[in-house]
């Protein structure tokens, strides 16, 4: 339905969230990337920007919100108007919790500058966890793709890979379990890097609720097969 | 198990003067239901409303075409009487046309011409009913002597569904019903629908989308002639399946 409306501020307000959730995609997919990269190269300073940046995406969120109730008050949207606004609401929630996670990273690789000995052993699982970051990086730019292009079966893709990154997760999990059986000195870094690989985990489901409501948004129903989970973490025990 | 239709539609076709206004319809109501017929001017919807009850006789060159069956009678066929299909069918019209009688002759006219009372007392009972039941007579029992055009428009509306239900129809018929009262008038219309839904059918033509939503359980969409979509009215207003609803919903075409 790519027709305008006959009341074209309609299509102005509708337009504006769009943009404003995009702004808000593209925002929180940079603070992943900077909060890892910061991780890596272990820049406290560019994880204080981290920090101090997420007030925009909060901000943003709020603008949403706004724009969401005008949009509902002014306009009593139906149908696929109605989904696309519902769906901005959801969709701008989860971008503002993954926003958060990548804020809490960069407070862990600020805390951890106090344990020291994060050049001794924290390149392997650190190498994971960028990987795995870059596969959560790369599901958040392929599921704003997805809703621009309110591309149902993209969102769909991207609900899936989520499979790759609790499976990543689940390895990294019992992977640091050994390095802390090995030296109780490992306990604190390696608690602070389990706590960040959880955190690109839930980024993950937070991108895979995202694709759901992509999905909504098009066809007016959340997909019908249930994912594949392979984080077994809860319920393992070493 | 399905339950039967209490009216049905089967290949409607109206033409006025050999030009097609409606075609092709097929649409059942089911007792109790609340239908809503949307769509732009000049669609069909208020055409096809007034076949239900063969209003459309009284227009010359008009042309009904297919059958319309009310509990498995043909109100076509020639044995049926139309006035007897109009006292099981009745109407509300857009404007509130209440008889220059008083309140109390307006509702006592149908029961009187079709001799359903046989003493005051019994019409007395009919009156209060049918004003109760409109939810009027509490503003109106002190003066049923005054004249119905003296009451307000939201008032004269009502009494004009209290006249219509005073001989107990089956089937009533609102043609925009609300659209020349003011929000709380329309308020109390819809409030009033969703009582008198218990005791009987109800379709409606509104132009108003947001009413249509609000009063029915089911929503037909009329474009150009021909019923488009005819579903739960929660479904087409969320996730109508027709491209052509969509769009008129979401105001795009109009």
């Amino acid at each position: 339905m790519d027709n305008e409306h006959i009341v074209t501020a309609f299509d102005d307000d509708l337009n504006n969230l769009q943009n404003k959730i995009v702004e808000m995609g593209g925002l929180v997919e940079k603070q992943l990337l900077d909060s890892i990269d910061a991780l890596l190269k272990f820049d406290l300073d560019a994880a204080k920007e981290v920090v101090l940046h997420d007030n925009h995406i909060d901000n943003l969120e709020l603008e949403i919100d706004e724009a969401i109730v005008r949009l509902l008050a002014l306009r009593s949207p139906v149908a696929a108007d109605l989904r696309s606004i519902i769906s901005c609401t959801k969709i701008s929630c989860n971008l503002e919790r993954i926003g958060d996670y990548s804020k809490n990273i960069s407070k862990r690789t600020l805390a951890l500058s106090d344990t020291g000995n994060l050049p001794l052993m924290g390149s392997g699982p650190l190498k994971t966890v960028s990987k795995m970051a870059e596969i959560v990086q790369s599901m958040i730019k392929n599921v704003l793709d997805a809703y621009i292009e309110k591309d149902a079966t993209k969102a769909d893709d991207v609900r899936a890979k989520d499979e790759d990154v609790d499976h990543i997760h689940s390895g990294l999990y019992r992977e640091l379990l050994t390095y802390m059986l090995e030296d109780p000195k490992n306990i604190t870094l390696c608690t602070h890097l389990l706590f960040v690989s959880k955190n690109v985990e839930r980024m993950g489901d937070h991108v895979t609720s995202i694709a759901e409501h992509v999905h909504f948004m098009v066809h007016g129903k959340i997909p019908e097969e249930s994912r594949i989970k392979r984080d077994n973490s809860s319920s393992a025990y070493v | 198990m399905t339950a039967k239709p209490k009216m049905s539609a089967k290949n409607v076709g109206v033409s006025y003067n050999g030009k097609v206004a409606l075609s092709e319809v097929s649409i059942d109501f089911l007792e109790h239901d609340v239908i809503s017929l949307i769509g732009p001017s000049g669609c069909g919807k208020s055409t096809f409303l007034r076949c239900l009850n063969r209003m459309n006789d009284t227009i010359d060159g008009c042309v009904v075409s297919g059958e319309i069956q009310l509990d498995n009678y043909n109100i076509y066929s020639s044995e049926i009487d139309p006035v007897e299909v109009r006292a099981r069918v009745g109407m509300v019209f857009q404007k509130p046309n209440p008889f220059p009688k008083s309140i109390y002759d307006n509702i006592c006219y149908g029961p009187r011409i079709h001799g359903m009372a046989n003493s005051r007392d019994e019409l007395d009972e009919i009156v209060e009913w049918s004003l109760t039941s409109a939810g009027l007579w509490e503003e109106v029992k002190d003066r049923l002597n005054e004249p119905g055009t003296g009451l307000s428009g939201g008032q004269q509306q009502r009494l004009c569904i209290a006249r219509s239900i005073a001989i107990h129809p089956e089937v009533i018929l609102m043609d925009e019903p609300c659209s020349a009262l003011d929000p709380i008038a329309t308020a109390k219309i819809e409030e009033l629908l969703g009582q008198l839904r218990s005791k009987f059918t109800i379709i409606i033509v509104t132009h108003s989308m947001q009413q249509a939503a609000r009063i029915s359980n089911r929503t037909a969409f009329f474009h150009l002639g021909e019923l488009i979509e005819e579903g739960k009215t929660d479904d087409i207003f969320t996730v109508p399946k027709d491209e052509r609803t969509q769009s008129y919903i979401t105001g795009r075409i109009g």
